[in-house]
């Protein structure tokens, strides 16, 4: 399947620089829709390359969850211009770095490689956005390594089983409910149409950001885009209708028995979505109750409580609100509604009291840490700026948010934790540990 | 390559060798505190007592509590992690560039005076026992414990870092105290920065907090020769429930003074170390048996481990090994072809660049091969003896350390079916079955 293209007709239609992190961005709009951001940084003779598609798993329907998932694979399949495998062969090569990954919101592929290596990933991201082949041959052999992914991520992988029941729990009537891998019967069933259908609708300049960071000139750049991805004319984007889950009032219960030595929980709160004013101070409240071994819950639970092995929290950064997610797996003979009760009782004096003042300070340290941390390497920024523009429409919000951590207080935190940490917002799911063999 | 850093050496302290790379692109400090005794030194009866002595240095020195190491470490923004090797204890910590004089205060702190209080030790046992307990749940790591103990039989590589229920148990207080004299000396220690500091700088904090630190005897690096294990064995670990099969495939492979490491690095990576290699291609691509699958030589004082890994279904499995025990006998009889060689010697030399695009990894380039005892130049030539190495020199290389005969097989799997069935695949009787919880 392959779009037609002529001679590049497209010039950028906008541009302008702006600081980023003591580097200048530089943004252009092309005129078939496509975004490109490249921030030059010439510590290294690398270039990081990376396209990220605003598709991910919430765009699909019932029936065909793990679409989204499955086409990331397909596109290292043959275009009009490779054969199978060429694509993987034309990067490893010169020794570069290549994958891609999927989630809820968004698709990203990358390359980061030797700087002399740029027109190889312009010109190979160029032909897959337009001429990858689908044929069912490769659907098929493709289908079975996805079907071997789930097997090791989720089937066989206790934490991956009870977090997937858990989001199918807590965000049901939403498409975060399910996979981002896909329900099983649905992957076995994926047909060529489909795929095809995908691909036309989303894998288009107008749905796209390019971000090209490392050892290179921004007009050299644009003008290699501009001359591969120019002629790809736009798609018609399905217009997004996108809510959040419907409201929760009473807490919601799930179990699974699973082969497994000692009981777990997998518990999620309603959270906000990733661009409202709560989700960095729940992110904060999160690092004061699980973000380091001295964080509440680790040390009550695991370090000197010697009653779980590990307890972590995470909040979802979903563009439509996802969850606060927790997890607590317990030691032997450790009773786990126990456990659950001191959870609770722990939680209800964090919520009457909010953090101290050098737990808010602790968390605020340390969320600063993780920011300058994933901004070492040039993919890590170029991870930035695709996450921020595929999420929010704009790579400068990393900093708003990186502000919003340093500006938050401890009454903005209890405030906030008595919104959501609630559990007539909860979902909780048990593992039962069955005997095994 | 440009390196991200400027780099500087010097010794310090009656033995420290302290490396740095500096960078003042962000206000960050990478530091590593690398010992040259690892868990190979365990006593035979006292499996994971290095680990044990590790785990208990971060509950603090005299002074301090458990509680009061993290919040301090969370006060001053400082990640803080301790690593055992087979041949090493590394502390590796990260910290705002500002704190990183009460960082490096704190960490002499741990090192130098640690308390090693009874109840600390009882703690950190239990919490040991509960990771062993844990394991059960991790297939991968239980079959790599089975492989290693297949090919390394009596020899220390077969032994695990963690220890068994029974070694960990018998763990006393002077084992610990015996462990931390004989490994934490300034005639042992590598230190590394990376990031905003320079070397005067480091210089004085070392002098100021370390000074302290006893000079001892140098650990010799004495790891006894492999013993070569002949004939095919298996073992499966019995997990019925699963719908897939962790497979490992292991033979002994190669060392850090091995002539043959450059030859046998690229014929690998030929192989199976990249997405494109034959190994992946079919078993992937062409079979879509298994979604991870690939080869890889662990460097070691001597002989490590070449292994192949991948997990297909529990249908798929037997076929899946089968075809990778015919690709690595037809790799080993028939060398590799010369344009795969070519294509793995352009993957290794460009992505030597991806290797050295940070301050933190220039430094792994050096500290690595300091701690081992190797030279800190050890891979300044990288690039040059990858691109001399011949076809000629891979394939001899592959035949003269690779042995698919002697081959063993570890998989996760129902032992009912496989046993058998890997009895008449792999032409042997020495296929055995094992509980998951067999410590």
């Amino acid at each position: 399947m392959a779009r037609n293209h002529s001679a590049p007709k497209v010039r950028a239609a906008t541009s302008d620089a702006v600081p980023f992190g003591g580097l200048t961005l530089h943004r252009y709009h092309l005129s078939n829709g496509m975004e490109l951001r490249v921030l030059p940084d010439r510590r290294a003779p690398i270039v990081s390359y990376q396209s990220w598609f605003r598709v991910g798993s919430a765009d699909e329907e019932h029936g065909r969850t793990g679409l989204a998932h499955f086409f990331e694979h397909l596109m290292f399949g043959a275009t009009e211009r490779r054969e199978e495998g060429e694509l993987d062969r034309a990067f490893e090569a010169v020794g570069a770095e290549v994958n891609a990954a999927t989630w809820t919101d968004w698709t990203y592929y990358y390359e980061t490689c030797p700087k002399r290596a740029l027109s190889r990933c312009v010109e190979v991201e160029a032909d897959r956005m337009a001429g990858l082949k689908l044929d069912r041959e490769r659907l098929l052999a493709e289908r079975d390594v996805v079907l071997s992914e789930r097997r090791s991520r989720v089937d066989d992988d206790v934490e991956g089983l009870a977090v997937e029941k858990l989001y199918a729990t807590a965000l049901e009537g939403h498409p975060y409910a399910w996979p981002t891998l896909g329900w099983a019967r649905d992957i076995r069933r994926f047909d060529l149409r489909s795929a095809q259908t995908f691909y036309r609708r989303w894998y288009a300049p107008n749905n796209v950001v390019l971000v090209v960071a490392g050892d290179v000139s921004p007009t050299d750049v644009l003008r290699r885009v501009e001359a591969a991805y120019g002629a790809i004319p736009p798609s018609r984007l399905p217009r997004r209708v996108r809510k959040s889950a419907p409201a929760q009032r009473t807490e919601r219960r799930a179990q699974i028995r699973f082969t497994t030595p000692t009981p777990k929980y997998a518990i999620g709160y309603r959270a906000p979505a990733f661009d409202d004013p709560d989700w960095p101070v729940l992110a904060v409240a999160c690092e004061v109750l699980f973000g380091s071994r001295g964080a509440r819950f680790p040390r009550m639970l695991v370090h000197e409580g010697e009653l779980c092995v590990s307890a972590r929290g995470h909040v979802t950064p979903f563009r439509d609100g996802g969850l606060f997610d927790v997890w607590l797996s317990m030691r032997e003979d450790v009773d786990p509604a126990s456990v659950l009760e001191l959870f609770d009782a722990e939680l209800v004096r964090f919520l009457e009291e909010g953090p101290s003042e050098a737990e808010l300070t602790r968390a605020k340290s340390s969320l600063e840490f993780s920011f300058l941390t994933s901004m070492e390497t040039v993919a890590g920024k170029a991870e930035q700026i695709g996450f921020h523009e595929a999420v929010l429409g704009d790579a400068l919000r990393v900093f708003d948010r990186l502000e919003a951590y340093r500006t938050t207080t401890a009454e903005s935190v209890r405030d906030a934790a008595r919104r959501y940490l609630v559990s007539s917002q909860r979902s909780v799911v048990e593992v039962v540990p069955e005997v095994g063999s | 390559m440009t390196p991200a850093s400027r780099h500087t050496a010097f010794p310090l302290l009656g033995g420290v060798r302290v490396l740095i790379e500096e960078s003042h692109d962000l206000p960050l400090v990478d530091l590593s505190f690398g010992f040259r005794s690892g868990s190979l030194a365990d006593p035979p009866d006292r499996e994971g007592a290095t680990r044990l002595m590790a785990r208990i240095l971060r509950s603090g020195g005299r002074g301090s509590s458990p509680a009061q190491v993290e919040d301090r470490l969370a006060d001053l923004g400082a990640r803080l992690s301790i690593q055992v090797g087979q041949g090493s204890v590394t502390l590796n910590a990260s910290v705002l560039s500002r704190n990183l004089e009460p960082l490096i205060a704190m960490i002499a702190d741990m090192l130098l005076e640690p308390a090693f209080r009874p109840k600390d030790l009882a703690r950190e046992r239990r919490s040991t026992l509960a990771r062993i307990t844990q394991l059960v749940d991790e297939d991968r790591r239980l079959a790599g414990r089975h492989l290693y103990r297949m090919l390394y039989p009596d020899h220390p590589y077969g032994r695990g870092m963690l220890g068994t229920r029974r070694s960990v148990r018998a763990i006393q207080r002077e084992d610990l105290v015996a462990r931390w004299r004989s490994t934490l000396t300034s005639r042992n220690l590598v230190v590394g920065m990376a990031g905003d500091v320079d070397a005067t700088e480091a210089e004085r904090l070392l002098r100021a907090h370390l000074g302290g630190l006893p000079r001892g005897p140098r650990t010799p690096i004495d790891v006894p020769a492999v013993p070569h294990v002949r004939g095919r064995r298996a073992r499966v670990i019995h997990k019925p429930e699963r719908g897939q099969s962790q497979l490992l495939i292991g033979t002994h492979g190669t060392h850090f003074r091995d002539p043959q490491l450059y030859p046998l690095m690229l014929a690998n990576t030929a192989f199976g170390e990249t997405f494109s290699s034959p190994l992946v291609n079919r078993i992937r691509k062409q079979e879509g048996f298994s979604y991870g699958v690939g080869s890889r030589l662990s460097l070691s004082q001597k002989r490590g481990l070449f292994s192949i890994s991948s997990f297909p279904s529990a249908e798929d499995a037997l076929e899946c090994l089968r075809i990778e025990l015919e690709l690595l006998e037809a790799w080993t009889e028939r060398g590799c072809p010369a344009a795969g060689l070519r294509f793995a010697k352009g993957y290794l030399v460009g992505a030597r660049g991806m290797e050295l695009d940070t301050p933190e990894k220039c430094l792994d380039q050096r500290f690595g091969p300091v701690l081992a005892g190797l030279p800190e130049s050890f891979w300044d030539d990288y690039i040059p003896r990858v691109r001399a190495v011949t076809k000629v020199e891979a394939d001899a290389a592959v035949r003269a350390r690779i042995h698919p005969k002697d081959a063993a097989v570890a998989i996760v799997g129902d032992a009912e079916k496989l046993v058998p069935a890997l009895m008449e695949l792999l032409g042997t009787d020495d296929v055995t079955r094992h509980a998951p919880d067999e410590s």
